[in-house]
């Protein structure tokens, strides 16, 4: 196991250890000394301080309350712990003023259905090309089955598909007229003053 | 020779992107509604463009159709309908029309609105947009209101200058108070009385049509 090979290996290693010169005693006087001497970087003001790194010291009581936090907040955006919404389908960024429709804006509408035997609910409209895969809901408070996306303001058709089969109108929302396939869809106005 | 070069290649790129939204159209219509039927939606979408129209809604009802798994036939008689009914809309509201106005005009036509009651509304509200009252008129109807007290209930209240936010509050009560029991015509009146509107009395209903046809 210790072969002449290891012991002149280990000889070696010893005396590299002692020719290596002690700790100067002063040295970590010196050290401190300089450290203090040293200036502390200061912040960069304006928007350069917006791109760099600070170094920052947090007790471990705050980041498990950081935490916590950021994962309360996580749980109440994925629904967890949404409050109760009003079962309406409506634009969700308030209205733009004036009667005039640009099409070229787009709004954030949150649609909303109470189905609580549903298993699954899809908002289906001119908005997602009719797609029944297109926007799938997910269950919220009071088995409201929600959905926001956002939308090119104008007039939209739209209904809902319960179970991948079943569909419905918004029960909150004004008619379309009979679609020619013997089913009602809904209607809703996005980005004029005043709408739903 | 480079210039040449340059100009022939700017020119296809435009060509390119001038044709790439129609393209990706199309391919869609194929991909939902299969080769021969996409053709024939191309059709009346293409020819409803060339006479300038709106066309988002006229693919979005093909598309629709194709959601909701109608026939092939009934799908391009929808679409040719909405096509005649926007170009109808578009007589009606005038050429400076918003496609929001006219697919909510086409939409109310298909209901049964005559053309003449979205000319009476665009000369009431020649600035303003008519989408709203135009969606309510629809809704109206497809609640079982008759047309002609739907059609008077806009009016009025593009006469009386009501505020949309107002009169889609007002078809909301409707709305509740058919879904209580009453009957949608009783329902109207109420809450558009409610909002200043005359409406004939109910023996008013049994008179003659007045000699102009004109409605309050």
């Amino acid at each position: 196991m210790n072969t002449p090979r290891d012991r002149e290996f280990e000889r070696r290693v010893t005396e590299t250890y002692r020719e290596t010169p002690g700790l100067d005693p002063g040295a970590k006087r010196r050290l401190e000394a300089a450290l203090a001497a040293e200036p502390m970087p200061r912040r960069p003001r304006g928007l350069r301080g917006l791109f760099q790194a600070h170094p920052f010291e947090i007790s471990p009581l705050a980041g498990w309350s950081a935490a916590a936090a950021l994962l309360l907040a996580g749980m109440w955006i994925g629904g967890g712990l949404a409050p109760p919404v009003p079962p309406v389908s409506r634009p969700e960024d308030g209205f733009t003023a004036g009667e005039g429709v640009s099409t070229g804006e787009m709004h954030l509408v949150r649609f909303a259905l109470v189905a609580p035997r549903a298993s699954r609910v899809a908002v289906v409209g001119d908005f997602n090309g009719w797609d029944t895969s297109a926007t799938p809901m997910r269950r919220g408070a009071n088995d409201a089955w929600i959905a926001s996306l956002p939308i090119s303001a104008g007039r939209h058709l739209y209904a809902f598909v319960v179970d991948g089969e079943r569909w419905l109108p918004d029960p909150g929302a004004p008619l379309a007229p009979e679609d020619g396939f013997g089913l009602e869809n809904s209607v809703i106005v996005v980005g004029i003053e005043g709408v739903l | 020779m480079r210039n040449r070069r340059r100009l022939a290649l700017w020119t296809g790129a435009l060509v390119v992107l001038a044709f790439a939204p129609a393209l990706a159209e199309e391919a869609r219509l194929v991909e939902r509604l299969g080769a021969e039927t996409a053709g024939e939606i191309t059709k009346i979408v293409e020819s409803a463009r060339a006479a300038s129209l709106p066309t988002e809604s006229l693919v979005a009802a093909a598309l629709e159709g194709a959601a909701k798994r109608a026939p092939a036939s009934r799908i391009i008689e929808t679409v040719r309908r909405r096509a005649e009914a926007l170009g109808q809309a578009r007589e009606a509201l005038g050429r400076a029309s918003t496609s929001a106005e006219l697919a909510a005009g086409a939409g109310a036509i298909l209901a049964g609105v005559p053309a003449d009651t979205l000319a009476r509304l665009r000369a009431m509200r020649p600035q303003a947009s008519l989408v709203v009252p135009l969606v309510v008129v629809a809704d109206l109807i497809a609640r079982r209101v008759p047309e002609t007290t739907a059609s008077a209930a806009v009016i009025q209240a593009a006469r009386l200058g009501i505020r949309d936010r107002d009169l889609l509050r007002a078809r909301e009560r409707v709305e509740q108070d058919i879904r209580a029991g009453r009957t949608p015509t009783a329902a109207i009146e109420a809450r558009g009385r409610a909002l200043g509107m005359a409406f004939p009395s109910a023996t008013d209903h049994h008179r003659p049509a007045r000699p102009n046809g004109g409605t309050p």
